[in-house]
């Protein structure tokens, strides 16, 4: 077991070292020197070249990647271009948000499309099945900041249920903390509770016809019964797989939403330090998104294989 | 499996899952829905039929090709002249049909000639990620050894950078025109061509008739263009209409934080970011093009669907 998880992230080592390299090969495509677009057209060129010095624009690709690299290993990112802040800091600032709307986005996405799934997938064919999938058919080609600006308009502008954007720290007070995540998160969860459905509801189908679906029924056990305590275990590896490319792509992903309800994100701080050009920064996040989407995948295949001892391997 | 990493795998097992969706993914189809699901392949009456939705689909996607190849020859105002007074709702006044934005330009011409800008982009990327994803998976999927091993690392890498991170990351040292902000988000269309076209070369590679143009001494080239990629267009046909949904989306995300089509010119995302500081007050500066952006998405799905079940074939998301 945790030989095959070593093997696994190891495999994905060159994932991170490539998209890493990326990030830092950004600065040669750039037209002109970073420090020139930081600055502006304005600025003299002593003050560009001292900038370009500082962070090590002027250095050769190589050099620039093992020098960042050698630091990073150290828990050093390097500080904002704009502001001088440590990079671990902003993201550690930023990171608590992000992860909390993600988080909570998941488990509500799960909490409505597993019983709904189990729902359909008991009839199919029948009345509610063809309205949950003419549903999900519709709310599937709803983009998320759409879904974000219609509630933001019926919840928020014109009755005032919730607050329309900001952010309240959880310590501060736990029911305002909620009360600012409840549209994102509704927001991020209607994007993903189709897509959890109907993969959830099309396997349950395929494991409802198997023999000892079959053999449960003429035991006498109940539906409700055979769905939850039979059919929904060995139906669900692909719902587990898709939740966690959706945790990978939600914890990089709200950029819009955090932008939109004015949250103090990691996606937040991405398109500031992209309009501010704030390489350290860019690099900083791309760095840690990676990280998570290594993590993430790593721990789907440890959860597949709990749930289904058939893909262990030795 | 065994040469492939545990990773692949798993994003394969999310690829090919959303192929049991494709039988059920249209309401109409009921009585056939739990059939199909289970016997993927089994090609009945019913799902033949492109049904009322399929047609509402090909009407407007063919509606909004037309109107946006000949958008200078319609009755339009320019979409860059104050016509009006700003903020007369749609359907008001009969001159301007959607009314005007928020500084008195025509919604409807900004609308029109922000879906030429939309399905350029989006058709342009999709076309181009599809042409250089499928040839490199199938070329993966043939010649296996290194060269699929390197195509998976650098499919995977791609997939590792969350997508709008990826275009946010490029918008800020390249200035977006619409061939950058094409060739941006066709770089998002590659790693799952390459996912599709290689998972469907792979099963046809070890078929009877490639083992037979081999032992009559036909050259790979030859075996890759007359065996193998025919075998690949219907698939990558049908994630076609997929990729342009998301790429529509993905455009109108870009323009959303500015980062998209520059103004003046209009788009989608464009006119709804500029919209959405007035949500209280004027409504349809968001919904309309909001409106417009979800039928198209739906449409593109629908067609996606539609294509899916008539050539049995998996989806993907992008």
């Amino acid at each position: 077991m945790t030989r095959a998880l070593a093997h696994k992230l190891l495999q994905l080592l060159p994932v991170l070292v490539l998209v890493t390299v990326a990030t830092t090969a950004l600065v040669d495509l750039m037209p002109g020197s970073p420090g020139r677009a930081i600055l502006g057209p304005d600025a003299s060129p002593e003050a560009v070249a001292a900038l370009d010095a500082q962070h090590g624009f002027d250095d050769p690709l190589p050099q620039r990647y093992l020098s960042w690299l050698g630091h990073a290993l150290t828990g050093d990112l390097g500080s904002s271009v704009s502001n001088r802040q440590p990079v671990t800091d902003l993201i550690g600032e930023r990171l608590p948000v992000t992860f909390e709307i993600a988080l909570l986005a998941l488990l509500l996405s799960v909490a409505v499309a597993v019983p709904l799934a189990l729902w359909v997938a008991a009839r199919p064919g029948g009345l509610a099945d063809r309205v949950v999938s003419a549903l999900t058919s519709a709310t599937l080609s709803i983009p998320s900041f759409a879904v974000a600006l219609v509630l933001a308009y019926l919840l928020a502008v014109n009755t005032h249920v919730f607050p329309v954007s900001g952010w309240v720290p959880f310590e501060d007070s736990p029911a305002d903390n909620l009360r600012h995540v409840a549209l994102p998160v509704f927001s991020l969860a209607l994007a993903e509770i189709p897509i959890f459905v109907r993969i959830l509801r099309g396997d349950l189908l395929t494991v409802l016809r198997q023999d000892f679906i079959l053999t449960a029924r003429t035991k006498g056990f109940s539906t409700p019964h055979v769905l939850l305590r039979h059919a929904l275990r060995p139906a669900s590896p692909s719902l587990v797989t898709l939740a966690g490319l959706a945790a990978g792509r939600l914890i990089g992903g709200t950029v819009i939403i955090e932008s939109l309800f004015a949250l103090p994100g990691l996606g937040n701080l991405a398109t500031q330090a992209i309009y501010g050009k704030d390489l350290p920064v860019i690099q900083g996040v791309v760095l840690v998104v990676a990280l998570s989407y290594v993590a993430v995948n790593a721990l789907v295949d440890l959860l597949n294989s709990a749930i289904d001892p058939r893909t262990r391997t030795a | 499996m065994s040469d492939q990493s545990t990773m692949a795998s798993a994003v394969s097992a999310a690829l090919a899952a959303p192929a049991d969706l494709a039988g059920t993914a249209v309401p109409d189809d009921s009585a056939g829905a739990a059939a199909s699901v289970v016997t993927k392949g089994r090609r009945t009456r019913a799902g033949r039929r492109i049904g009322v939705g399929g047609c509402l689909a090909v009407g407007w996607l063919g509606l909004l090709v037309v109107a946006a190849v000949t958008a200078q020859w319609l009755p339009l105002d320019d979409y860059d002249t104050l016509v009006g007074d700003p903020g007369v709702a749609p359907f008001a006044d009969w001159s301007h049909p959607l009314g005007t934005d928020g500084i008195g330009r025509d919604a409807l011409s900004r609308l029109v000639y922000g879906a030429r800008a939309s399905l350029v982009v989006s058709v342009g990327a999709a076309a181009l990620g599809l042409l250089v994803g499928g040839l490199i998976g199938v070329l993966a999927g043939y010649l296996r050894g290194w060269v699929e091993a390197v195509v998976d690392v650098l499919a995977n890498t791609l997939l590792a950078f969350p997508p709008l991170i990826m275009l946010l990351a490029l918008a800020s040292v390249v200035s977006p025109t619409l061939w950058t902000l094409a060739a941006g988000l066709a770089l998002l269309a590659v790693p799952p061509s390459v996912r599709l076209a290689k998972a469907n070369v792979a099963s046809a590679a070890r078929r009877e008739y490639v083992l037979v143009a081999e032992a009559l001494g036909a050259r790979r080239r030859r075996v890759v263009a007359r065996e193998l990629i025919p075998n690949v267009v219907p698939p990558l046909v049908s994630f076609a209409f997929v990729g342009m949904a998301a790429l529509i989306v993905a455009e109108g995300s870009l323009s959303f934080l500015g980062l998209g089509i520059p103004p003046p010119s209009p788009s989608w995302g464009g006119m709804i970011a500029a919209g959405k500081d007035d949500l209280a007050d004027h409504p349809a500066f968001v919904f309309v093009p909001c409106a417009a952006m979800f039928l198209t998405v739906l449409a593109l799905n629908t067609m996606a669907d539609l294509l899916g079940r008539r050539l049995d074939v998996r989806e993907s998301m992008l």
